[in-house]
């Protein structure tokens, strides 16, 4: 905080005046207008003869300014109020504790450990080309409806995009999202509504530590009442299980079942009428990852070989992007798992492998329990005369059948994410 | 204040319909913050929402000694540092956020109306080169920073929202600023941008306006 060298000389001629020294101190009581009278009158002197205090000044005044700027008052988005009402009637009713019962179907697939298991830069990349999200929710339309504002948002947007659809990335293509496979297109949500909130970096892990002095009486189970958003639940600890190697056997049936995945609930605009379950066979899922960091030479020829030993498997590319001053673009592949030997071989023969990691992932426990819920759920809209309660049970409905076709399509696969860095 | 009052009380008795005008009225102002601490829409859906349902769990402990706004920005500065904190304080950048590509930066940002264009231009890329080195900042300075400059808290109301004394709120906020600077400077030096105080040098008279950073509305 002491006055930077080049500054000091300048001044130090005047006698009378006040010094850069004493002067910089006083920038940040100055700018909080706390600075006496005859402090100021004297700082104001000093800022005449000292042209480095002056302009150290101004670009603080700037900086406040635009953090100032910033707080051009946001406002949330349309329904907001509402969503939070249907969260507190959905979850626990007036009375705190009395969503416990239902808490154990509510345990949804939690990427903790996995996430965790990464190193500093994995997270880093992951995190600035937002893969995680995808990476954890298993489909690129899934995330791409709460992550992608609308095309053409005019101020604060809603971060539903509404067309299902990943390629309206506003004003910019180095964010494109590329679904080979169309199976997890949403249709377009008729209420134009946001979902209930589906984002899956905010929490991890549950909420309330020691600092939380506000939610001291809370039990923690009450928080996870949202369905289907991955990264939401508490426990990453509790579904580390290793999954033994049932996926083999599973992954004809899964795949079987993927190709149903075009339907949804929502053909019909928001009526009220009857909504189908869809049908999800109860058996073991298991979702595979590997990923892959490797430094290639030619960026572009990497990747071309990476979508040519592909084929026609879904991949989703995030785009290039700075991570630590290199080019670095990721790309998500779903492989089946026949084909996921040679695939990785490839992508580790492009060049140098810098880290390799893998996970498991035994998602049948919480795919059978968001099954519960998503079935109990449609059995309440089925139920329910109240229009407002038919359409938010909708959205949760369709949002949970989109969580399950997901996983549904990706379990017995193989998901590889390449980071390739030039 | 006192429909406000009466609105809290009627909440703590479990009346939904009094909770859910407290949200409307108070949406925005949590809705705000969320935005500046989190960076991006999603997030900030997320966290005002568990903010006004952790608030209705505890309202009880509400005993309108705060001002209710506070109160509620409270639990979400601290929902967010926790929630921060549990993730190793790794940032999560949505693709809500402005792209950044080699041609400069596209914000979503719709241009104000009037105003002279081309220093518009400039102060607008200028406040989201601020806004950028505000969001790598380590999350409690950025909370205080947020706190301070943006929602324009006293250091004492930081001070009892963080939990911290008031000394450690002064030297945080100091250690935030310094950061914040040098992490401008940085940025705008990458991006061949002249700070303000760069140009003065030149000639342009810097005005100094009494106590510009005391006072302003929240």
């Amino acid at each position: 905080m002491s006055c930077p060298i080049k500054g000091v000389w300048m001044c130090n001629k005047k006698v009378n005046t006040m010094k850069c020294r004493e002067a910089r101190q006083l920038f940040y009581p100055w700018l909080d207008g706390e600075v006496a009278e005859e402090e100021a009158r004297r700082l104001q002197e000093h800022l005449r003869e000292c042209p480095a205090c002056a302009g150290e000044l101004a670009d603080w005044q700037a900086i406040t300014l635009a953090l100032r700027g910033v707080s051009r008052a946001v406002a949330p988005p349309e329904g907001f109020s509402a969503q939070v009402m249907s969260r507190l009637k959905e979850s626990a009713g007036p009375l705190p504790g009395a969503g416990r019962r239902k808490d154990a179907t509510r345990r949804v697939w939690t990427p903790g450990s996995w996430w965790q298991g990464l190193s500093g830069t994995w997270r880093r990349g992951l995190a600035a080309a937002a893969a995680v999200v995808i990476l954890l929710a298993g489909s690129a339309s899934f995330a791409a409806r709460y992550w992608w504002p609308p095309a053409g948002t005019k101020g604060p947007a809603m971060v539903v995009d509404n067309s299902g659809q990943g390629e309206q990335t506003p004003g910019s293509g180095s964010t494109i999202v590329k679904t080979d496979k169309p199976g997890g297109d949403v249709p377009a949500n008729p209420n134009n509504e946001p979902r209930e909130t589906q984002t899956p970096g905010e929490r991890e892990n549950a909420p309330g530590g020691p600092r939380d002095r506000v939610d001291k009486a809370n039990n923690d189970d009450n928080r996870f009442h949202e369905p289907a958003a991955p990264g939401r639940a508490a426990n990453g600890g509790e579904q580390k299980g290793r999954p033994e190697q049932s996926r083999q056997s599973d992954s004809k049936q899964g795949v079987a079942i993927a190709a149903n995945t075009g339907q949804s609930v929502s053909s019909r605009a928001g009526s009220g009428g009857a909504v189908e379950p869809r049908v999800f066979l109860n058996q073991t899922r298991t979702i595979e990852s590997t990923l892959l960091k490797v430094q290639v030479a030619d960026l572009q020829a990497a990747k071309k070989t990476l979508l040519a030993a592909a084929g026609d498997s879904s991949c989703q590319s995030f785009g290039r992007q700075r991570v630590d001053g290199h080019t670095v673009e990721i790309l998500r592949f779903v492989v089946p798992v026949e084909r996921a030997t040679h695939f990785t071989a490839t992508a580790t023969g492009l060049g140098r492998v810098l880290d390799r990691q893998q996970q498991s992932q035994d998602i049948s426990q919480q795919f059978a329990s968001t099954l519960d819920r998503y079935r109990a759920l449609i059995a309440r809209h089925n139920q329910t005369t109240d229009k407002a309660e038919a359409e938010a049970l909708e959205r949760q409905i369709k949002s949970l059948e989109q969580q399950l076709a997901a996983w549904d399509r990706e379990a017995g696969r193989q998901v590889v994410v390449v980071w390739l860095q030039e | 204040m006192d429909a406000v009052k009466h609105l809290i009380q009627r909440s703590q008795e479990h009346d939904l319909v009094a909770f859910e005008q407290l949200v409307q009225l108070y949406q925005q102002r949590v809705y705000s913050l969320s935005y500046q601490l989190t960076g991006n829409h999603a997030d900030a859906q997320d966290l005002a929402q568990e903010v006004f349902i952790r608030a209705y769990r505890s309202l009880s402990s509400f005993r309108f000694e705060a001002d209710f706004g506070t109160w509620l920005h409270r639990i979400t500065v601290n929902l967010w540092l926790n929630t921060k904190r549990r993730r190793g304080n790794v940032t999560l950048i949505s693709l809500d956020e402005p792209i950044h590509t080699s041609d400069g930066e596209v914000t979503r940002e719709v241009a104000a109306a009037a105003g002279d264009p081309e220093e518009e231009l400039e102060e607008k890329e200028f406040r989201s080169l601020v806004g950028r080195a505000l969001k790598e900042l380590p999350g409690e300075q950025r909370a205080v920073l947020i706190l301070r400059e943006v929602e324009g808290y006293s250091y004492d109301e930081i001070a009892r929202m963080l939990d911290l004394s008031l000394g450690t709120v002064k030297s945080r906020l100091n250690r935030a600023r310094d950061a914040l600077k040098k992490r401008v400077s940085t940025l705008a030096e990458e991006a061949g941008m002249a700070l303000p105080g760069g140009k003065s040098k030149h000639g342009r008279a810097v005005v100094l306006k009494e106590g510009a950073g005391a006072s302003r509305a929240r």
